[in-house]
């Protein structure tokens, strides 16, 4: 598929879907008009309508699609009524959008400058600092092509610069701040409300739920529980589409309400900003089609359009699972389920009912898959995709196991490769609070964060800049080794970020955090 | 980072004994000691408390340019701007010094007088300047804001390179040539012995040495006090921003005195810059600002308005050591054989080549370099401050810019 607007728009089918679908709407996509649905991203609406490139990488102009689905990476990142790079995964369609491709000619469907990769072989990462060191001659030469390929949108148009001369920035102060709107940041607003606090939560999101809305059940039902009591309590504002996106030395976190900015200066900030998916690389990795599996569970549970037709899920976890059964349920055919987990040892599940032994410990879940003709994989030892412009095929290598057969690779057409490789915390905001030193966390889950901790290791609770309540505490517990700086608000880390394995977790986590925010915040 | 994947970094034991030391793994003392091994020095080693270029040498806004308005600036920064030219080539590793040239604009009549004025002095000193009208500085700057241009003065072999490449780079060839790099060592005694140095003592060891070199950039006041000697500069936060990337819009190097800014567009198509406040506040804090991030915003805008909207990718923060006319202090210590200043550095990233080698030439021979001469550290006693003026540099209280 390479057109735009040559498949028509594939929704999940079934009376709730259909229910849950938005009214219709038209945007624009590079001239041509398209239909989406409100409550869509421009990202969701594209794949509906059957577009797989998204853009072109800088340096070889491969094709990138849809990845992360959640504004974490720029593989969607398009021109959006005339501003560059907008993360199209997280913005919702609307209508009259005009959104184009950028960086490629002369379009990213069929992009020449493609060919460069063909000189690869000349341009190893990080070659520039070895070629044309000699003469600077050459170097300026290629200095000067480069500088037309690289880069990426053009400057905003100047009907979009005009348009933002009517952005606004506000200025507020709360006593809690509560960032991210899943069953974490949710439970810690209920919680900080419920002790006194005025509390302000933000979210990237255009709802809250986080992934736990999007997760199998009982995730949504509970996320819809937390959304009904976090819309009802008193003290609490809840901003959607509100991303905090810098935290200051004056104390003062910045958050992007796109065109407007939104200055908040909290006494005590909650971060429940999750995590981000780590990652898998392979060989054609960054071939559309190939995404994360949070990702694709956006598309389909939130959007409700299935990210492809036949999918491989590749995982190191037990989470794909889930995805993995609820694509078969948005009808999107699965192949296969390669674990990179061995399946013997004592944690594995003896062979029974035909499923072999297993990793995944929910027999059920592993019937199921394997009454829907999904061949399941253990042992996964690496894996290549291949393809043009969307993955066509993956290459399954099986590692080799002592005193077992040799096992034979195995290939597998698919136009989708969902992978889930474990998440990192999402607490770049944590480090700019702190600025400089570590950031030493002690969860439960023995989580530590820093790449080099210097101090002694941190046990209890503290509050940068605050008064420091010591002692364990069941929220993942921030404490600064940089020096002091002027007015610090208070740190404390709840959910995915600060180690929670579990939406329970997360909420237990959220609530302590909550209480213990608004008790520092109405102290200082 | 491990000291394992530091380039050019000893992971050994401190020796017990060096030809030299030299204190702060930044350009300046990486330039140095590198020039001193050119030199045959000896035993060099070069302690640093961080990693190498972890200071102003990795956060500063990379422009390069020898077009000021004093005999004294453009002798040793034309000096650097030819070494400049062909670093890449000296240093085996491409520092990515990009000759897009340097435009320093000016936005008002007065100013643009003030840049004719300099030509004359540049012209003089040889340097391939030219003036610009309204008209070349719009050719020159398409999407910059017309009522910003008055005029300017272009350089055009100037420009600017990639600060960590540049770091890594002498930082590399210095390890060829037997200098030893010390990361995470922290200094904290300097031994004397009459009125000669005879050591440095660090957290790791005590090294014994008749030559120590203090291009300790924002700890260069407390590491001069250890030995006694009074650096007299003024710690400040400078602040700097990159966009995401964009197509080419600009292509020179950019300083305008009127938003008290610079920036330039890399290779790559990311925009990067810094603005400074109108009245420094002395600062060692290397923590981001709202108010430097608004600042950047509003005075980026202005300048190029179709910049508005486009993303900052990174914001980031460093610090400057302001001496009070604003110019380095390169010299041996008054009163201490065998101790010298590097330091005191604003125009530091493109001062460093120039300064290194005439540096080591006076470590060398004992004797100064007429180069350097006017920035010997006496001048804050005799009163002979250096009156430049062509500096994009928030002057704190009493300065001479």
């Amino acid at each position: 598929m390479s057109a735009g607007t040559g498949r028509p728009a594939a929704r999940v089918l079934g009376r709730e879907a259909a229910a849950a679908a938005g009214a219709e709407l038209t945007f624009v996509f590079e001239g041509r008009p398209l239909v989406a649905r409100e409550g869509d991203s421009v990202a969701a609406a594209l794949i509906a309508n059957g577009v797989d490139v998204f853009g072109r990488s800088s340096k070889y102009h491969r094709p990138r699609g849809y990845r992360c689905g959640r504004g974490h990476c720029s593989s969607c990142a398009m021109r959006v009524d005339g501003l560059p790079g907008v993360r199209t995964c997280v913005t919702p369609v609307r209508a009259g959008m005009t959104v184009e491709r950028e960086h490629a000619w002369p379009s990213a469907e069929r992009d020449v400058l493609r060919t460069a990769e063909l000189l690869s072989p000349l341009m190893p990462p990080g070659f520039y600092y070895r070629r044309f060191r000699r003469s600077p001659r050459l170097w300026g030469l290629f200095e000067r092509g480069l500088a037309r390929v690289a880069g990426q949108g053009d400057m905003p148009s100047p009907e979009a610069v005009e348009r933002l001369g009517a952005a606004r920035c506000a200025r507020r102060a709360v006593d809690v701040l509560v960032v991210g709107g899943g069953a974490a940041g949710m439970s810690a607003s209920l919680a900080a409300a419920d002790a006194g606090a005025q509390v302000l939560l933000v979210t990237r999101g255009d709802r809250l739920g986080g992934g736990l809305a999007d997760d199998v059940p009982p995730g949504p039902a509970l996320a819809a529980d937390l959304a009904a009591r976090t819309a009802r309590a008193g003290r609490l504002e809840v901003l959607t589409m509100s991303d905090a996106v810098a935290w200051y030395e004056e104390g003062t976190v910045a958050v992007d309400r796109s065109p407007d900015l939104l200055l908040v200066d909290p006494s005590t900030v909650v971060l429940a900003t999750g995590g981000y998916d780590a990652g898998l690389p392979f060989p054609n990795w960054d071939l559309p089609g190939v995404m994360a599996a949070t990702a694709a569970r956006r598309l389909g549970s939130r959007h409700r359009v299935p990210p492809g037709s036949r999918a491989v899920v590749v995982t190191s976890d037990d989470g794909a699972y889930g995805v993995a059964l609820q694509l078969l349920e948005w009808g999107v055919e699965v192949a296969c389920v390669a674990d990179f987990r061995e399946s013997g040892g004592e944690e594995g599940v003896a062979a029974t009912a035909g499923v072999p032994p297993h990793p995944v410990a929910d027999r059920d879940v592993l019937v199921d898959l394997a009454g829907h003709g999904v061949d399941l994989l253990t042992g996964l030892g690496k894996l290549v995709g291949h393809g043009s412009t969307r993955v066509r095929s993956v290459t399954l290598t099986p590692r080799d196991l002592p005193g077992r057969a040799r096992r034979r690779p195995r290939s597998y057409a698919c136009d989708t490769i969902c992978y889930s490789n474990g998440m990192r915390p999402a607490d770049d905001l944590a480090y700019q609070a702190l600025a400089s030193g570590s950031l030493v966390l002690s969860a439960p889950g023995d989580v530590t964060t820093g790449a080099a901790v210097t101090g002694d290791a941190v046990t209890g609770a503290a509050v940068p800049g605050g008064a420091s309540p010591g002692g364990a505490s069941p929220t993942g517990a921030a404490r600064e080794e940089g020096g002091p700086g002027p007015r610090r608000p208070g740190l404390r880390l709840a959910g995915l970020v600060a180690g929670a394995t579990s939406a329970q977790d997360a909420v237990a986590q959220g609530e302590a955090a909550g209480r213990e925010a608004a008790e520092h915040a109405l102290r200082s | 980072m491990s000291p394992r994947v530091i380039p050019g970094a000893v992971t050994g034991e401190l020796p017990a004994a060096a030809d030299a030391v030299v204190i702060g793994g930044g350009l300046q003392g990486l330039a140095l000691a590198y020039e001193l091994a050119k030199c045959g020095c000896g035993r060099i080693v070069v302690l640093e408390a961080h990693y190498p270029g972890s200071g102003g040498s990795g956060r500063n806004g990379e422009m390069i340019r020898s077009a000021f308005a004093t005999d004294e600036w453009i002798g040793l920064f034309d000096d650097s701007l030819r070494r400049w030219q062909t670093l890449s080539a000296e240093l085996d590793f491409n520092v990515l010094f990009t000759r897009a040239g340097y435009l320093l604009l000016a936005s008002t009549p007065e100013a643009f007088a003030g840049a004719r004025r300099n030509l004359e002095i540049q012209r003089a000193h040889g340097l391939g300047v030219e003036l610009l009208g309204p008209d070349d500085v719009k050719r020159l700057c398409p999407e910059m804001a017309p009522e910003m241009i008055a005029g300017g003065i272009v350089q055009h072999d100037a420009g600017f390179a990639h600060h960590d490449a540049t770091v890594w780079a002498y930082a590399r060839a210095a390890a060829r040539l037997g200098v030893e790099l010390h990361p995470y060592t922290t200094v904290t005694a300097i031994g004397i012995a009459g009125d000669a140095v005879r050591s440095v003592t660090t957290d790791r060891g005590v090294i014994s040495t008749p030559v120590v070199v203090d291009a300790a950039g924002g700890q260069a006041r407390e590491v001069a006090g250890l030995a006694g000697v009074d650096v007299p500069v003024q710690v400040f936060r400078l602040e700097a921003m990159v966009t995401e990337p964009l197509e080419p819009f600009l292509r020179p190097a950019v300083s305008s005195p009127a938003i008290m800014g610079y920036c330039h567009q890399t290779t790559r198509g990311e925009f990067v810059g810094g603005t400074e406040p109108e009245v420094p506040i002395p600062c060692d804090s290397i923590r981001s600002t709202l108010d430097g991030a608004r600042d950047m915003a509003r005075k980026f805008v202005r300048l190029f308005p179709r910049l508005a909207g486009v993303r900052m990718m990174r914001h980031w923060s460093g610090v400057v050591t302001q001496t009070a006319d604003i110019a380095p202090i390169l010299c041996r210590a008054p009163g201490l054989e065998g101790f010298y200043l590097d330091c005191g550095w604003v125009y530091g990233f493109v001062g460093a080549p120039a300064a290194a080698a005439l540096m080591a030439e006076l470590i060398v021979t004992g004797e100064t370099p007429p180069t350097l001469a006017p920035f010997d550290v006496d001048r804050f006693t005799t009163g002979k401050l250096i009156r430049e003026t062509s500096l994009v540099v928030a002057a704190s209280e009493g300065s001479a810019a």
